[in-house]
């Protein structure tokens, strides 16, 4: 695919390293030359000098006839008004960096009337992974649909686990509709089950849920048994106000420690459930008085790399259960896993491999009208996004009246932003994005492709 | 240094050689010349031996450096001029390898320099061979190695950086791959078009193929004794001039027309000064040359010629500018170190060198008067790089300081000082002929071996533009690795 990113960054940088490693012609857009010259000296792409948002240079980048343009520069504004250029000179598609909560509540504004096709929250991401990796085992697999809105949980249904022997419908959690198993793996076989499908040791199930559902789920079915309950956050960044926020919607003890008494302010303002502590987060007193022998979670997010790793280092000596450090310069994952410290977390790293991943998608629905496409049980099944439009077959026909191929199932919609778990009297309207559950052997390019023949119009 | 990664490629190139070598191959069998077809096989073989057995080498890390890269350019290009020698040595034609090895080089740098007296005498299979190194030499050896085999990797720019001739290396398509595939798809089509025009004016087939290959790489071997005068058609003469100056004009002019930017290509800055300075260049000879050639119109027909076979460093000559006033051959001399557009598959110091130098001269000396303004120098209405305008400080300085060196070195075969200046400038410029005893009536037999060995490294700094040798020759006599 013709890609042009705009903005050689951090993020733009490993971006261009992934993409021109998959084969993709890139063209790099910066105002700095010297950024330019290291890019060009270490990657196999076309750089362009000259300011993102304007028409000439992405006119001279080759925007008109590009498939996709990524903008990662620092500024949002410049980002969205990249993006907003581009499409309007004829890119396919367009992924914006925004970072300002402000923009980020606005996505489904952004998407259906600005033309940009994906946002990536760096902060955002930041704060989902973090707050994955305290809900659940490392081993287990999560993906993201809809910006992080719908999370895709494969796990294998070890011995004693609860939900052996049960039938699909006997399940609590799944009869209220909140949660969806989209697909079991059984062997060599996958299967999308229907309600009489009964569950057996060794399994892998695919479950698929709103993250607090998902959380609810798990830990009704327990398969987690050291999920974190009092979670400690040092630094109010960005990304302790969104990861708070998941936290303690989630049923979580939150408890921020920051030095600045206006950030702390403004945090108890915007956190009403969230203790807020204004004290220096690198003294040990003011850690172990807050109570860090009695939390299970410890989250490092101040500014700096070091102060992060040598904080996270500390809590692990005090026994804290799981550890998170988030680092954004220094990488030497080798090394810092010997530390004690479970996991450390990169925004950038976690924002290129988004982007990366929307691309790869992008790349596989190529051609048709797929939006987005994640595949399930080692490629045995996906998950695919389609945008309802006027041409749907059966607007407004209550899911369970609706004549659906075998083995393939609503996995979820999202209206207007919100998403949710369809049950059978949802209907599907113009304007809806849903995500289709479906056998690897269907390919579907359409969404009326799901239906049988037979019952068309 | 990755001396594995080096010599793996190099393995590559003499394989490449070989698979080139082929044309040349079929053209002795078809003319039935078997000693020169026996020649061309044997250096294929041990090409083929030898670089099969380099491109077996394992390498640790596929990771390219700069001066991995310059490396590689550097000894590339001593190797393909070492066995595209052999045939002529082995085959008797040019029975001294040192004077092969001139005449090859002369070649793949697309110089035109020769020690050949009678081109007659010369099997067709060799002088075929001898024309088609300048026409690979011309783009670039690694550039074609680059579009023909599946190693363009995301280093593969510090290979294309050293051969692409000019001050700034620029891409045409992101890929670097896709850049060299479209460089030669045009420099296909362009050599296409001219051998077809050529034949249209009755010149035979062979001919126009061999005098393609030398103007389109701005070469400037003749293929025979009788030259191109000896057509005596002004439309053979028209269209070789007018092909001279085209192969001379950066070939990003081209990809733009191609893809429909015609504005763009026809506002770039280098193409107007370089048509300005070649039809100034033209009037100007051929008025000063009127005493000799009787009218201008003669004069200009000569001139015109003359000024855009050496300005664009090809070496055509249809007449013998020696007999022409002192003023006229003066100017030649000067006409001889312009060089044509960067990007081009033209030698010389380049035209885009000559602007910046002019434009940073006169900044410099405005800022001496007021030593506060702030300038930038402007091309194609864009801020140059500081890092540019002193690269190609550095690249004016390194020229002179070699062009001393070169004087002082031939100085001791005893010509005339004009005569030495001119063999130098020619050579280190890739122009071919020179004035006097290396003029288009003269050749470079007659100079001695020792001067032959310094013209020939001259070629090859002015070829690659003298950085990648100089880098490369630090490096491997350790003298960088401190650094490292």
């Amino acid at each position: 695919m013709k890609i042009v990113i705009a903005g050689d960054g951090k993020v733009g940088f490993s971006v261009a390293e992934q993409l021109s490693q998959e084969g993709h012609d890139l063209t790099m857009i910066d105002n700095r030359s010297e950024t330019l010259r290291d890019s060009i000296n270490q990657l196999d792409i076309l750089c362009v000098q000259g300011d993102v948002c304007n028409v000439d240079v992405q006119m001279e980048a080759g925007v008109d006839s590009c498939d996709l343009l990524i903008a990662c520069t620092s500024q949002d504004e410049t980002n969205l008004l990249a993006c907003m250029v581009a499409r309007k000179l004829g890119a396919a598609q367009t992924i914006a960096r925004t970072r300002n909560p402000q923009h980020t509540s606005m996505i489904a504004y952004l998407q259906e009337e600005l033309g940009v096709t994906f946002t990536v929250n760096p902060e955002l991401s930041a704060a989902q992974e973090i707050s994955r990796v305290l809900r659940f085992p490392a081993a287990m697999q999560i993906d993201t649909l809809f910006g992080g809105n719908i999370e895709i949980a494969e796990y294998k249904l070890a011995e004693g686990n609860p939900m052996i022997g049960e039938k699909l419908m006997a399940l609590p959690h799944l009869q209220k509709g909140n949660v969806l198993v989209g697909a079991v793996q059984r062997g060599d076989t996958v299967t999308i089950p229907r309600g009489d499908f009964e569950f057996r040791e060794g399994d892998i199930a695919t479950v698929i849920a709103r993250p607090e559902e998902m959380a609810k789920f798990c830990a009704s079915i327990k398969i987690l048994r050291n999920s974190a309950r009092n979670v400690m956050i040092v630094g109010g960044s960005r990304i302790a106000y969104y990861l708070a926020q998941e936290l303690s919607r989630m049923g979580m003890h939150v408890k921020i420690v920051d030095i600045d008494r206006a950030r702390c302010l403004e945090l108890t303002e915007m956190l009403p459930g969230v203790q807020i502590v204004h004290g220096d987060g690198t003294d040990q007193k003011v850690l172990l008085e807050e109570g860090l022998l009695e939390t299970d979670g410890f989250i490092g997010l101040m500014g700096n790399d070091e102060q992060n790793l040598i904080l996270s280092m500390f809590a692990s000596y005090y026994g804290v259960e799981k550890v998170i450090a988030k680092v954004d310069h220094m990488n030497y994952p080798e090394i810092l896993r010997r530390t004690g410290i479970e996991t450390i977390v990169s925004p950038k790293d976690l924002t290129t491999n988004s982007i990366v991943r929307h691309v790869r998608a992008m790349q596989n629905t190529q051609g048709n009208n797929v939006e987005a496409m994640r595949q399930l049980v080692r490629d045995q099944a996906e998950a695919l996004q389609f945008i309802v439009r006027s041409s749907f077959d059966y607007p407004d026909v209550p899911l369970m009246d609706l004549p659906l191929k075998p083995s393939v199932l609503i996995g979820a919609i999202q209206r207007k932003g919100r998403c949710f778990i369809p049950k059978g009297r949802d209907t599907i309207r113009e304007g809806d994005n849903v995500i289709i559950l479906s056998g690897r052997d269907y390919q579907f390019k359409d969404i009326n492709d799901i239906f049988q023949e037979s019952g068309r119009k | 240094m990755n001396y594995a990664m080096i010599f793996q490629t190099l393995g590559y190139g003499m394989v490449v050689e070989a698979g080139l070598m082929l044309f040349s191959l079929f053209i002795s069998l078809f003319h039935r010349e078997f000693d020169g077809a026996i020649a061309i096989g044997i250096t294929i073989a041990s090409l083929l031996a030898v670089g099969f057995a380099l491109s077996r080498i394992r390498t640790k890390s596929r990771q390219f450096y700069a001066r991995d890269g310059f490396a590689v350019v550097t000894l590339l290009w001593l190797i393909f001029a070492a066995f595209g020698a052999l045939p002529f040595v082995i085959s008797g034609a040019i029975p001294n390898y040192v004077d092969a090895y001139f005449e090859i080089m002369s070649g793949f740098t697309t110089t035109g320099a020769s020690i050949i007296l009678d081109l007659d005498a010369i099997p067709r299979g060799l002088m075929f061979w001898r024309c088609m190194t300048q026409w690979v030499g011309g783009m670039g050896v690694l550039v074609f190695m680059l579009a023909v085999l599946p190693m363009s990797n995301d280093s593969s720019m510090h290979l294309m950086r050293a051969e692409v001739p000019g001050p700034t290396k620029g891409k045409l398509v992101p890929r670097m791959r896709s850049t060299a595939v479209t460089l030669y798809l045009i420099y296909v089509a362009m050599s296409i078009i001219q051998v077809i025009l050529l034949c249209a004016g009755k010149m035979p087939l062979y001919e126009a193929i061999t005098y393609t290959f030398n103007t389109a790489s701005t070469g400037g071997f003749f293929v025979t004794n009788s030259a191109i005068a000896g057509y005596d058609s002004i439309y053979i003469e028209v269209v070789i001039t007018v092909f001279m100056l085209l192969f001379g004009v950066n070939f990003y002019c081209y990809y733009l027309i191609l893809t429909g930017k015609w504005k763009r290509a026809f506002a770039n800055e280098e193409v107007i000064w370089y048509f300005g300075i070649a039809i100034g260049m033209m009037i100007l000879i051929a008025v000063t040359a009127i005493p000799k050639e009787g009218s201008f119109w003669k004069a200009l027909r000569y001139s015109s010629f003359t000024v855009s076979s050496l300005m664009t460093t090809t070496g055509f000559s249809i007449n013998d500018y020696n007999l022409w006033p002192q003023v006229s051959r003066s100017l030649i001399i000067f006409v001889c170190l312009l060089g044509g557009c960067a990007g081009s598959t033209a030698g010389g110091p380049k035209t885009s060198r000559l602007i910046i130098m002019w434009k940073s001269l006169l900044r410099e000396l405005r800022l001496m008067i007021r030593p506060r303004s702030v300038e930038q120098v402007r091309m194609d209405a864009k801020p140059m790089e500081e890092d540019t305008i002193r690269g190609t400080v550095y690249f004016m300085i390194a020229h002179m300081f070699i062009l001393a060196i070169s004087y002082f070195l031939v100085a001791f075969d005893n010509l005339c000082p004009e005569d030495t200046v001119s063999a130098v400038i020619s050579c280190l410029n890739n122009v071919g002929p020179g004035i006097g005893v290396v003029g288009p009536a003269g050749s470079y037999a007659s100079l001695s071996y020792f001067s032959k060995v310094v013209l020939t490294l001259d070629m090859l700094l002015g070829r690659l533009e003298i950085f990648p040798i100089l880098l490369s020759a630090m490096a491997l006599t350790k003298r960088i690795r401190s650094y490292h």
